[in-house]
């Protein structure tokens, strides 16, 4: 599997970005967004790289647009908000690929260490870790991943 | 009765051979229900009257009055969040959240039952066992906010509570605060909130007070008007904003 890395940013910063589009009619070009909120493109890229790899917008010729998912992530509770956040996240490969490995384990547990060696192998120590950070916030926004942080042990959050 | 009364209130800072006033005869009144914001330049002594409510300092004359009763020290009706989040790094969001409670000397499954309820108002279901370090601001600031409305507190005091985050962040978190303002199932009624953000003011508030330059006083008391959900984009709300501006300027 290659399940490539993900945007350093939080959820709550995706959604920030959703609720900007909304004001101005679901659509704005990003060179504006960027210039109307004295941001740099590589502050803002990672953001609208997660919000389009979670379904929630479309680019195209320089322009962002809301799609259908994104709106109805807007018009949600905050706890609704999680659970579509989740659908999405059990989509994604590098989700998948953790999920799957998790719940071949014994336990159903799997430590740290072993899911960054095996990120690690597909890119830089310093790249796995960090998409071992983002992995971890974003499952837990989610709540379909746990992390025992003192454990070092990535699990399953089944808790309804 | 109003929630919050503030009467002719000064606030000097003096040593030995000098004396500085902050504060120079500021009065207001808070109703229930109202979200009320405080902006001015900085080193305008927001954040000082905004302690002072809170009983976390004294004013040096005049008097402050939660629901007629005279504020000498931290009330049981109010609550704060700072800007810089005030978490303490060894424990986990659980333990931050549940800090007050613990101080209130609640048991411990009371506590958690209590912070759990409040854990998931603000969306850190999830992060209960997580570090500080582990998470991003945005989510350090929820903390801030599940630890103050864990005291559930009538009035919510905010000390810049965005001004620490990303443009994106700031905007969720904002519009998330006021689902919470507007929640009739907590016990928050009313909310001041300390800016220097004009449009941030603009976009929560019902009413914006305005504070001059050092030492401050009250230049302006303004109502807003604009039907929620407020758009930033709109030429309404473009023209209160400018309207505050053009008061500081």
């Amino acid at each position: 599997m290659d399940a490539g890395p993900l945007p350093q940013v939080g959820i709550g910063m995706v959604i920030g970005l959703l609720e900007m589009l909304e004001d101005v009619r679901g659509r704005e070009d990003i060179f504006k967004l960027a210039g109307s909120l004295s941001m740099e493109l590589d502050d803002i890229g990672p953001v609208i790289e997660a919000a389009k790899m979670l379904g929630f917008i479309e680019t195209t010729n320089g322009d962002i647009t809301l799609t259908g998912l994104g709106s109805q992530l807007l018009n949600a509770s905050i706890n609704e908000r999680k659970e579509i956040v989740a659908g999405r996240l059990q989509q994604l490969p590098v989700f998948k690929e953790v999920l799957e490995l998790i719940n071949s384990r014994r336990g159903r547990q799997v430590r740290r260490e072993h899911v960054i060696s095996r990120f690690a192998r597909r890119m830089s120590d310093e790249d796995a870790e960090l998409l071992f950070k983002t992995l971890v916030d974003w499952g837990r926004y989610a709540g379909i991943i746990g992390y025992d942080t003192k454990g070092e042990l990535l699990y399953l959050d089944e808790e309804e | 009765m109003a929630l919050l009364e503030v009467c002719n209130v000064y606030k000097t800072y003096t040593d030995a051979n000098r004396s500085l006033t902050v504060l120079n005869d500021i009065s207001f009144t808070i109703a229930k229900g109202e979200f009320v914001c405080l902006v001015g330049p900085s080193g305008s002594g927001k954040s000082t009257l905004l302690r002072m409510i809170v009983g976390l300092d004294r004013p040096s004359r005049g008097q402050i009055f939660y629901r007629g009763q005279q504020v000498n020290g931290v009330m049981d009706k109010m609550a704060i969040v700072f800007q810089s989040f005030a978490l303490l790094p060894w424990l986990t969001v659980m333990e931050n959240v549940s800090l007050g409670l613990e101080a209130k000397n609640v048991p411990r499954p009371e506590r958690e039952k209590i912070a759990n309820k409040y854990i998931q108002k603000v969306g850190l279901d999830g992060f209960e066992d997580a570090y500080p370090r582990e998470l991003s601001r945005g989510m350090k600031q929820r903390v801030g906010i599940a630890r103050a409305l864990t005291m559930e507190p009538e009035l919510l005091c905010m000390d810049e509570p965005f001004s620490a985050l990303d443009a994106f962040t700031a905007q969720n978190l904002r519009e998330e605060l006021l689902d919470l303002w507007l929640d009739i199932t907590l016990p928050v009624k009313s909310v001041l909130m300390v800016t220097h953000g004009i449009e941030e003011a603009v976009f929560m508030a019902d009413r914006v007070m305005v504070l001059s330059k050092r030492p401050a006083r009250i230049l302006a008391d303004v109502r807003i008007d604009l039907p929620r959900p407020r758009n930033m984009k709109d030429e309404a709300f473009a023209r209160v904003t400018d309207k505050i501006y053009s008061l500081l300027f």
